[in-house]
């Protein structure tokens, strides 16, 4: 083989390589599978926002620089019963401090007419928030109720509790934690 | 010559280890190496067709002992049903069942339904108390086939409590018996004229999962219930294994729970998750999710899981784990058995690093030793349909199979013949 024609090869394979390259980012480009911020400790909260019962929105980035309890819960759920007294409890010790709780309730799989009572009846003054589609629990990986998410105030989430009734005193500890 | 030789080097390098390499934003493979390792037999690819009932916020799917399958789906506090006599090809024209009653409809929730062979078909509901706290259960049945229905018979009344989830199922002669949770206590109550007149509430089990679904089996005077329990587990949270109770005097007694799962699963929430029981020729399989592979008090993820009885239920075989996929959460299975002895499931499943769910399909052909690789028969592509949910299987005796799901849009029924 003449050099001429074995650097139009070399040329050629290289050209080929490229190409190879550019279909590769192109195929990726043309079919993305959206990687969502992950609902676990040491990682950024993934964004939400939802209406609360009587329609105001809340968007958790909103919030940046407080510490927020993420609560997901629902009216026929025991455990989620349980513990709200608890958090309204909290809530109302450290909210002067930049305290702050989203109870989002799986609207989604629940009984819309008990919301509001269950509300009503335990005199709950944190925000209320309706996941109406799902989108917000498929976000943070909902598997079991309650589950509750605790945000620093740089938006990183500090602890991920599945699972309740959570106990004053442990509500309190991990409250003092995200506030720091 | 060392130019064009050091170009041909670094175009290799490239080719080999760039553009080979998968890019890193695909999508998770669904079928892990694990199964293929196995070498399971793929079944043939499904061609099914598809049918919508829009707006339904529940559902429930069954093979009447007629022979022809019947839809309920709940939606704006009524229930309403459909039958099919090709195999879900084609519905009748749904029937509002419980006239003006204000059905309790929640999606976790499935409609009570169950048909006997004249095609009797009874169906059971909750109607909530003004204050949430107690409720009554009603039933009501249809003499033509699900065309038209009587008007509803009271069951109990539950002055208190958490009242949910209940169940019916219809003995050899239309004879209605039925389950419900109230908060953690399993209630049963029956009736031997038709459903003109009930028992008195018996509490059967103090310890079920009070957001689980049980599911109810009657054969002659044998009354099966498999439900998720619910026991004392200490610091590390309650234990929510499945268990089984049966009775041999159409429910005047019922003997000790079988255990089923033997996972002893620590979990100090609500899975929203009970199991699903199927029968055929005395042998009992029932399918659930748990998440065993966990830290006992973490719950990221679950597996689904399979244990078959083969005397009359007395104990369980060991526990089979359904799909081979493990990384993400697969939940709320749905199992039932072909006239052959093929066992079918049905489950969904959600990614765990994007937004992905699916529902997945599957079946064995040995007693539920081995499976085929699932296959995908629905997925949340369509962002206006959403995540597929909440799978009911059933297969009739011609092979018809049919799939039902729940979505935003309201139920979806896939059907197809199955392979012979």
């Amino acid at each position: 083989m003449r050099p001429l024609q074995r650097r139009v090869l070399y040329f050629f394979i290289l050209g080929l390589g490229l190409l190879w390259i550019y279909l590769s980012a192109g195929k990726s480009n043309a079919s993305p599978t959206e990687i969502v911020a992950a609902p676990q400790k040491g990682f950024l909260a993934p964004e939400f926002e939802l209406n609360t019962a009587s329609r105001e929105t809340v968007k958790l980035s909103d919030l940046r620089g407080q510490a927020v309890l993420v609560n997901l819960w629902a009216t026929w759920c025991p455990p989620c019963r349980e513990e709200m007294r608890s958090i309204e409890k909290v809530y109302n010790e450290y909210k002067d401090q930049g305290f702050v709780v989203l109870a989002v309730n799986m609207t989604y799989q629940d009984d819309t007419q008990k919301i509001i009572p269950f509300v009503t009846e335990r005199g709950l003054t944190f925000p209320i928030l309706l996941d109406e589609t799902g989108d917000m629990a498929n976000d943070y990986q909902m598997r079991s109720l309650p589950s509750s998410f605790f945000i620093g105030r740089d938006g990183i989430i500090n602890e991920v509790v599945i699972g309740g009734p959570m106990a004053e005193a442990l509500l309190r500890t991990r409250v003092e934690g995200i506030l720091k | 010559m060392k130019t064009p030789r050091f170009i041909l080097l670094v175009g290799l390098c490239i080719l080999i280890g760039y553009g080979c390499t998968p890019s890193s934003t695909q999508t998770t493979e669904s079928i892990p190496t694990e199964v293929a390792a196995t070498e399971l037999p793929i079944a043939p690819t499904i061609d099914f067709e598809t049918i919508d009932f829009p707006k339904a916020q529940s559902h429930w799917l069954t093979v009447g002992a007629d022979g022809n399958l019947y839809l309920i789906y709940g939606r704006d506090h009524s229930l309403f049903v459909a039958r099919s006599t090709d195999g879900g090809q084609t519905f009748s024209e749904p029937v509002l069942a419980t006239g003006d009653a204000s059905v309790h409809v929640l999606p976790i929730e499935r409609p009570a339904i169950s048909v006997d062979q004249a095609g009797r078909v009874g169906i059971a509901w909750l109607e909530m108390s003004p204050d949430f706290n107690g409720a009554t259960v009603w039933y009501a049945s249809s003499e033509d086939s699900g065309q038209t229905f009587k008007p509803g018979q009271l069951v109990a009344t539950e002055t208190q409590g958490e009242v949910a989830m209940v169940q019916v199922a219809l003995d050899d002669a239309g004879n209605p018996v039925l389950a419900w949770l109230n908060g953690s206590e399993l209630k049963f109550a029956r009736s031997f004229d038709q459903g003109s007149t009930f028992s008195e509430t018996m509490n059967i089990g103090d310890g079920s999962c009070e957001c689980c679904q049980p599911q109810s089996v009657v054969t002659g005077e044998y009354i099966y219930i498999a439900y998720r329990s619910l026991e004392p587990g200490g610091d590390k949270g309650d234990i929510r294994d499945i268990v089984m109770i049966h009775s041999e005097d159409g429910g005047q007694t019922f003997q000790l729970v079988t255990r089923v799962s033997d996972a002893h699963w620590y979990l100090p929430a609500c899975p929203i998750a009970g199991p699903s029981l199927a029968t055929h020729e005395g042998k009992f399989y029932i399918a659930w999710m748990d998440g065993r592979a966990e830290p006992p008090g973490t719950f990221s993820r679950g597996d689904i899981w399979l244990a078959s009885s083969q005397d009359g239920g007395k104990t369980f075989m060991p526990n089979v784990r359904i799909n081979p996929e493990q990384s993400m959460h697969h939940t709320l299975p749905s199992v039932t058995v072909g006239s052959g002895g093929r066992i079918h499931i049905a489950w969904e499943a959600q990614a765990s690093d994007t937004k992905e769910a699916f529902l997945y399909y599957t079946s064995s052909d040995d007693g539920g030793q081995t499976f085929a690789i699932p296959q995908i028969i629905a997925d949340n592509g369509d962002e206006t349909r959403g995540n597929p949910s909440k799978a009911v299987l059933v297969i009739d005796s011609m092979g018809h199979v049919a799939l039902a799901w729940l979505d935003r849009q309201g139920v979806r029924i896939a059907t197809w013949a199955d392979r012979k």
